[in-house]
């Protein structure tokens, strides 16, 4: 394996296989709870759409005011992003844990350990940056996606504020973005080869990306600067 | 660049080739198991304690244990002995009171915007029936989108600023510095001067004026660690601005 410093940061050359293993061996080791934390993130988020359903039926049907069907609409999205978001970094954490060899369970899908709300604001901002990129034609919005690709791990792992942790992730994907890229276009073949599976597939493949993810961000660590 | 690999890694089974020689007993060397000997060439992980000889602590740049902090050091200071000079660590503080309430009620807005199509469609519909008139639907649609966006950029830039951590070094100041993140650097040469405000040191960023007002804070309360960043700065030469 060839170890360069750039930008004082160690960049490993990562390939694919070498994520793909990482988190192979990780699921292998922690499937039952893998597949129960799915489970319970599935439910949660299913409770969560409830609410947005029921507010729009009610609205379409003319049970609802206007303005009243669009206020539940909009309680209903935000319990949603919340709960979503919730259970992604309570994932993620778990995954750097399984990554760590630490034993997990699948209640630990709901344990984002405080960095809730500094995670939901990194994932506005991410979201806005992207959104920026896309409207400029596309291709910067996948480039500015896959430089942030890290920032939720820094915002769980380090504790890093949201703007930090943005910054973070753009330096520690320097020179790999293009990894970065081909790692989510597999996560989304891995998705629709679990969806393919009667939607049962889903409970692996899930969890397998967010546990290649979280092995990206493992094998990016941070050396000391040359000139330092 | 640097290829660290070109460096001989230590191999923690078999002596250093230039470790110094045992001069007596004592404590082994964590990389060559040598006796160390005297305190003179030793040094101490900062992390795990693990002593080793000054050369093979040098050569490794690391320290042998893998399960500590320090394997993958973050700072090419990663003994104490290095560290006992110009080495002034500020710890993050807690996040205030109000921001994360603030950053919610800001976030909570955004997250839930049902979508343009149904604002247009439920706004159509409110028109329809005379309930409301156009310019209002628009002020409000504009007021949703983007105060709530205003307001949390706002305080995500307010918190980067007055919330994090910072390790002053022989480089400069380093936000967010840990044993296994670099953090973000600030070198002597970008400071321009700092302002003692009630959040700590604010730090005045070279070709960025607008840091006299908000810019990086080095939170530290009036008192002990106050004074020994101020004296640190003065040391280096940046200027206080509001003296």
């Amino acid at each position: 394996m060839t170890r360069t410093i750039r930008d004082g940061v160690r960049a490993d050359e990562v390939d694919l296989g070498v994520l793909f293993g990482d988190a192979w061996r990780a699921l292998r080791a922690n499937l039952g709870a893998f597949f129960g934390a799915t489970l319970l993130a599935t439910v949660m988020l299913a409770f969560a759409a409830v609410i947005v359903g029921v507010a729009m039926w009610a609205q379409i049907e003319g049970h609802l005011d206007p303005a009243l069907g669009l206020a539940g609409e909009y309680v209903g999205h935000a319990v949603l992003a919340v709960v979503g978001q919730w259970v992604f970094l309570g994932g993620l954490r778990m995954c750097l844990a399984a990554l760590r060899g630490r034993a997990v369970e699948a209640t630990d899908v709901f344990d984002a350990d405080g960095a809730l709300v500094p995670g939901l604001v990194a994932g506005m901002i991410v979201n806005l940056l992207v959104g920026l990129g896309v409207v400029m034609c596309i291709v910067p919005g996948i480039i500015v996606g896959c430089a942030t690709a890290l920032a939720p791990l820094f915002v769980v792992d380090k504790r890093l504020t949201p703007i930090a942790a943005v910054r973070a992730s753009i330096a520690a994907t320097r020179g790999r973005r293009f990894t970065v890229f081909a790692m989510y276009l597999s996560m989304y073949l891995f998705v629709i080869l679990g969806l393919v599976a009667l939607g049962l597939g889903l409970l692996v493949a899930i969890p397998f990306c967010g546990l290649v993810l979280a092995a990206l961000y493992e094998r990016t660590w941070p050396v000391a600067r040359p000139d330092a | 660049m640097i290829d660290k690999d070109a460096l001989p890694a230590p191999d923690p089974g078999s002596p250093a080739p230039d470790a110094p020689a045992p001069t007596g007993e004592g404590p082994a060397c964590g990389w060559c198991s040598e006796p160390i000997g005297v305190e003179a060439v030793m040094r101490t992980c900062a992390s795990c304690g693990a002593l080793y000889h000054r050369d093979c602590a040098a050569r490794s740049g690391r320290c042998a244990d893998e399960t500590c902090d320090l394997a993958r050091p973050s700072h090419p200071a990663w003994t104490i002995e290095t560290r006992a000079e110009g080495w002034l660590l500020v710890p993050a503080p807690r996040p205030s009171g109000w921001l994360r309430p603030a950053m919610v009620c800001a976030v909570l807005p955004i997250a839930g915007f049902p979508g343009g199509d149904r604002v247009v469609a439920a706004g159509q519909q409110l028109i329809g029936q005379g309930a409301i008139e156009p310019w209002m639907l628009i002020s409000v649609a504009m007021g949703l989108a983007i105060v709530p966006w205003a307001a949390v950029l706002t305080l995500a830039g307010l918190e980067n600023a007055t919330q994090r951590g910072a390790l002053l070094d022989a480089h400069g100041a380093l936000f967010d510095h840990s044993p296994t993140w670099r953090g973000a650097r600030l070198t002597w040469d970008d400071m321009v001067g700092f302002r003692i405000t009630a959040g700590g040191v604010r730090l005045v960023v070279r070709g960025r004026p607008w840091t006299r007002f908000v810019g990086p804070t080095i939170p530290c309360e009036e008192g002990q660690l106050m004074h020994q960043v101020v004296e640190t700065l003065e040391r280096r030469g940046v200027r206080r601005y509001d003296a």
